[in-house]
């Protein structure tokens, strides 16, 4: 795995990027739409298209770790230091189910299969943290289906976004190798 | 731009007849799955030499060029030496890539700058650089407000200045103006006296016929000794050339910026009538493609025209597919990711047949480009794409900055079929160019020189008096 961090210049600049666009974006939007899950569409956003940039594993983790760290010191979103977790874990699931997934499907379906993984992870750190506050277990589960749902459909909004998005950054010539296909 | 030599290429120590530079065997490729743009390509250049390089358009002149400076970061096959301390400079086809700065002092300044030349010296090398280029301009001047010709000389100006050993330049016959052209041969005369390498990549090798040592043409990959020719062009031009209803006219007028003082001035009514070819003739910088923007009503910092374009004053948005423009940098018009995407974009918002794509492409010869995207093709192939996606259309009125730029002779001749196809069909055609289009098949010609625009008395004219 340490090998798998070695990025090059252009990786790292890369996923740099995505998380500062990610915590940047997250921060100036402040969306209050009163909908829980909708942090998961930027997320799974900028991971995929990290993912499908760099085409490396380790990439979507050090993004999630990047954006966690950033957002944590700037004190971005709810949950003080344990932003880095919201972030950092729904990176962490999405990479380790890219070693399974890696070639299989069409890039659009291991999206949204891989988008859906980052979901599941992000809903079970809410399912934990709801029964640390003392919720039984039948609320913390029913709170767990509601945010995969909701979460989900963000997720699928998102996934289904990342090809086209990388279509046009390939015939525009700003892939410099070959991407996820 | 100033390049560093990249460490992957293999380092010389320069003497005195040895190569600056040596392509050996070099092959290329932009993707595993794409043809070889260089096919064991060599090369090799040494001091006060002249190179000129010609070969078909998207032949891969232009990836040369990059590839030799390092520009291109996919791998290649083959070795390229470049001698130790060697500097390179590179002036693009499209000099607008390359402007890091916003005025033209700090952009040649910019080179002087990163070699920590003391500030005192600079102004004096900008002000020489500018001058040996014939670019006789403000150096707070916005860069922005310069043509593309001048655009073209302050880039030459800015790797002139830190004193290049290696001066590679991509077409600059198509973009520059008759003077330009001899401003640049008494420049590259100097610089080749003072034994500095020029590399030329040019469609049309016989206006540097003087200065050139060795001529290449790059064809299939290979580059190998001679120059790239075509059969020579004829065309006939129409016998009769019906007046048809009119679809431009200009009242006299003054053309000025806001706030600025005329960039020229037009005393006579002038008219552009359906199935005309018009060619709207001045040098770089006089104001060619402002006008032709300000007809299609996209020009927004103009004083008001006494103007009507089909029958209307311009405005963004309201001619829809009754007028096309084509603009001088094409890649500012290209957005979709196949060639074929772009072409259909424009019909199926019209409502148009999208058989007209496969046709157009297929009579200009871009049937091979059909999936390519239009973002990665070489300027000229981008030109193409974007009049052929215009022409789909069959607009009442087609404007066309500079739209031969960048093309080979067969490409030219293509281009030239299509326009006059489409003005057989009742197209009005009004096209910009810094040099004369005596021999081609154009009804009139609108001179801008000297601050005037004036209709000259052309062949249809006569015809139609006769």
């Amino acid at each position: 795995m340490s090998k798998s961090f070695n990025f090059s210049l252009q990786d790292a600049l890369f996923i740099g990027f995505c998380a500062t666009l990610l915590v940047a974006l997250k921060s100036m939007l402040r969306l209050k739409l009163g909908i829980s899950g909708h942090s998961m569409f930027l997320m799974t956003f900028f991971y995929l298209i990290c993912y499908g940039v760099v085409g490396r594993v380790g990439s979507v983790s050090a993004c999630g770790l990047q954006s966690g760290l950033v957002a944590m010191i700037l004190s971005v979103g709810k949950g003080g230091p344990l932003i880095l977790i919201k972030f950092a874990l729904p990176a962490i699931a999405m990479d380790l189910s890219l070693i399974l997934v890696a070639g299989l499907f069409t890039l659009r379906w291991r999206c949204v299969l891989v988008g859906l993984i980052g979901c599941f992870a992000w809903a079970t750190k809410g399912w934990v943290e709801d029964l640390l506050v003392g919720m039984t277990m039948q609320v913390a589960l029913v709170q767990f289906a509601l945010s995969m749902l909701k979460g989900g459909m963000f997720t699928l909004l998102a996934a289904l976004m990342v090809p086209p998005v990388l279509e046009r950054l390939k015939s525009h010539d700003l892939l410099y190798k070959e991407s996820a296909k | 731009m100033l390049e560093q030599v990249n460490p992957h290429y293999q380092m010389d120590m320069v003497c005195a007849d040895m190569n600056l530079l040596e392509l050996n065997r070099v092959s290329f490729r932009y993707h595993s799955d794409s043809s070889l743009v260089l096919n064991e390509a060599s090369l090799s250049i040494r001091k006060g030499e002249c190179h000129c390089i010609s070969g078909p358009t998207g032949s891969g002149k232009s990836s040369l060029l990059n590839l030799i400076v390092g520009c291109l970061s996919r791998p290649f096959e083959g070795e390229l030496h470049i001698a130790d301390g060697v500097v390179l400079g590179l002036v693009m086809q499209d000099p607008n890539v390359q402007f890091i700065r916003q005025s033209v002092g700090a952009e040649v300044a910019f080179a002087l700058e990163n070699l920590a030349v003391p500030y005192d010296l600079m102004v004096g090398k900008v002000q020489a650089a500018l001058r040996r280029v014939g670019l006789y301009v403000s150096l707070d001047m916005p860069i922005e407000q310069l043509s593309l010709g001048q655009k073209y000389r302050l880039m030459i100006a800015a790797q002139l200045v830190y004193e290049p050993d290696i001066l590679l330049l991509d077409e600059p016959w198509a973009q520059l103006d008759d003077m330009g052209v001899d401003e640049l041969m008494s420049v590259l005369r100097l610089l080749k006296s003072d034994n500095v390498a020029i590399v030329l990549v040019e469609h049309n090798p016989a206006a540097f016929s003087d200065l050139v040592d060795h001529f290449w043409q790059l064809k299939d990959g290979r580059v190998t000794s001679g120059c790239f020719q075509l059969a020579p062009i004829s065309f006939t031009r129409p016998g009769y050339v019906p007046v048809g209803k009119s679809v431009l006219a200009f009242e006299p007028f003054e053309f000025c910026f806001e706030d600025q003082s005329p960039l020229f001035v037009c005393h006579d009514h002038l008219e552009l009538f359906e199935g005309e070819i018009v060619a709207l003739v001045g040098d770089n910088g006089a104001g060619k493609s402002s006008l032709l923007k300000s007809i299609a009503g996209i020009q927004s910092n103009v004083r008001a025209l006494p103007l009507a374009v089909l029958g209307k004053q311009p405005r963004l948005g309201i001619f829809g597919g009754e007028l096309g423009l084509l603009l001088q940098r094409p890649n500012r018009q290209l957005f979709e990711n196949t060639v074929l995407e772009e072409m259909q974009f424009s019909l199926k918002r019209f409502g148009l047949p999208l058989e007209n794509a496969d046709r157009l492409l297929r009579e200009m010869g871009l049937e091979d480009l059909k999936f390519h995207s239009p973002h990665t093709l070489s300027y000229g192939q981008q030109h193409l794409v974007a009049l052929a996606s215009l022409a789909s259309l069959k607009p009442k009125v087609l404007l066309l900055d500079d739209p031969l730029a960048g093309l080979d002779q067969a490409f030219y001749c293509r281009v030239w079929q299509v326009l006059v196809s489409l003005s057989q069909q009742g197209t009005a055609i009004l096209f910009s160019s810094h040099r004369q289009m005596n021999h081609m098949p154009v009804t009139r010609s609108w001179q801008l020189s000297d601050g005037i625009l004036q209709s000259e008395q052309g062949f249809m004219d006569c015809m139609n008096a006769g």
